[in-house]
């Protein structure tokens, strides 16, 4: 019984954040298909651990960004892509040139950043969270949330800056 | 300045992902799957990488016990002396190919448990990277049409597998004799002829003892997708194919 009330929470999880968390881990990662696998992967390790892994998570929404960000980072240390980050070339290739290229120039410029930058930025910038939120939620000091933005965005700016 | 850059930045970002919302059906899924998988297909080597993807939320969960409604230990001495037992040491292949029709994915020498990926219609749709043992991608080598709306999944064990038994949502058990599984024979789909997919699987040593239970959990609707005919290799009269691995 405990594990269907697990199952239908996860399945509620799911159906709330499952759009949210694939866009977070296209944005840290690079790859949508190694994305939706990384989203996949922590809701399914959820699902087999079950209601107790839920116990005393008090803002689902902080421990799935979590999760996410963790998983995105383990999956491409098993695929041994130490920080490589690909960025596919998929989609139509006529009447969307324009979306597809912007869409290329902003990952291309999260590609320079490492793991940590990218995920503080994304969180920070995409999700719209404060620093010592982003710090609590990736479980590393404030000071090191505070240093990677200030490493990151220069090189954002000139990427960014380089590409328009 | 900063406050310019920083605004750019948030709608550059959210531009990025714009419009990538996950497909809001099952079928979807799969169709924006295969239409990727055709794609690909002729670019050749990401083929896999693609087929790595999953869509859907989908989990094997390993459970530690589980009851023997069969007797398991003639059944699996039955099977050990019909068949070959699957065994630890064959071959490991990387990468995969995928001509436009048949896809052949590697078998990886994983010592880590099965690798079990789920298939629905003939297309990956999600897999487990279970135990760290891989990036994700399936194991097996299919025709992609000739699996009707099925769940498919391939296993590989770190240690010799005498029987495989199959608990139906129909509260029924199948046995499997893992011959398929044999180094000539590696890929095996799982499910009724119907195109039902078993609860779960449990894996078996020689002695009868549980090597690993695995339970299959599909977070969607694979209902929608109504089994065709039999798939064409293999036998179509149990619950078991065989899909030679050359």
């Amino acid at each position: 019984m405990g594990h269907e009330l697990a199952v239908a929470s996860i399945d509620g999880l799911f159906a709330a954040h499952h759009g949210r968390l694939l866009r977070l881990a296209i944005l840290v990662g690079g790859d949508p298909s190694a994305a939706e696998d990384a989203v996949a992967n922590v809701f399914a390790r959820l699902l087999r651990r079950g209601e107790r892994q839920l116990v005393g998570v008090g803002d689902p929404a902080a421990y799935l960004n979590r999760a996410v960000v963790n998983e995105v980072r383990g999956a491409a240390r098993r695929a041994h892509r130490r920080e490589r980050f690909s960025i596919p070339r998929v989609g139509p290739s006529t009447g969307f040139e324009e979306a597809v290229e912007d869409r290329d120039r902003v990952l291309r410029a999260l590609a320079g950043l490492n793991h940590r930058q990218r995920a503080v930025v994304v969180l920070r910038f995409y999700e719209d969270l404060t620093e010592p939120t982003i710090a609590e939620q990736l479980d590393i000091p404030l000071g090191t949330v505070k240093s990677a933005l200030s490493r990151a965005l220069p090189i954002l700016r000139n990427r960014l800056k380089d590409d328009r | 300045m900063n406050d310019d850059f920083e605004a750019r930045l948030r709608s550059d970002l959210a531009g990025a992902v714009d419009g990538y919302t996950p497909p809001s059906t099952l079928r979807d899924r799969v169709n924006e799957r295969r239409s990727v998988q055709q794609r690909r297909a002729y670019a050749g080597a990401a083929a896999v990488t693609v087929l790595a993807g999953a869509s859907v939320v989908w989990a094997a969960t390993e459970v530690q016990s589980r009851s023997r409604p069969i007797d398991v230990l003639s059944a699996s001495q039955h099977c050990a002396q019909s068949s070959p037992l699957i065994t630890p040491q064959d071959p490991v292949s990387s990468g995969g190919e995928f001509d436009g029709r048949e896809w052949r994915a590697d078998f990886e020498t994983t010592r880590f448990g099965p690798k079990i990926g789920v298939f629905v219609d003939g297309v990956y749709i999600g897999g487990m990277a279970d135990s760290g043992a891989s990036d994700g991608r399936p194991l097996a080598a299919f025709n992609l049409d000739s699996l009707p709306g099925v769940v498919v999944a391939t296993a590989w064990m770190p240690t010799s597998v005498a029987a495989i038994q199959l608990h139906m949502p129909s509260g029924g058990t199948q046995l499997m004799c893992p011959a398929a599984l044999a180094p000539d024979h590696k890929a095996h789909w799982f499910g009724d002829a119907l195109g039902t997919a078993p609860q779960s699987a449990a894996f078996f040593n020689q002695d009868g003892a549980v090597i690993t239970t695995y339970e299959f959990t599909v977070l969607a609707d694979i209902t929608e997708f109504t089994p065709q005919t039999a798939p064409g290799t293999g036998s179509t009269g149990g619950y078991t194919i065989d899909i030679p691995f050359e």
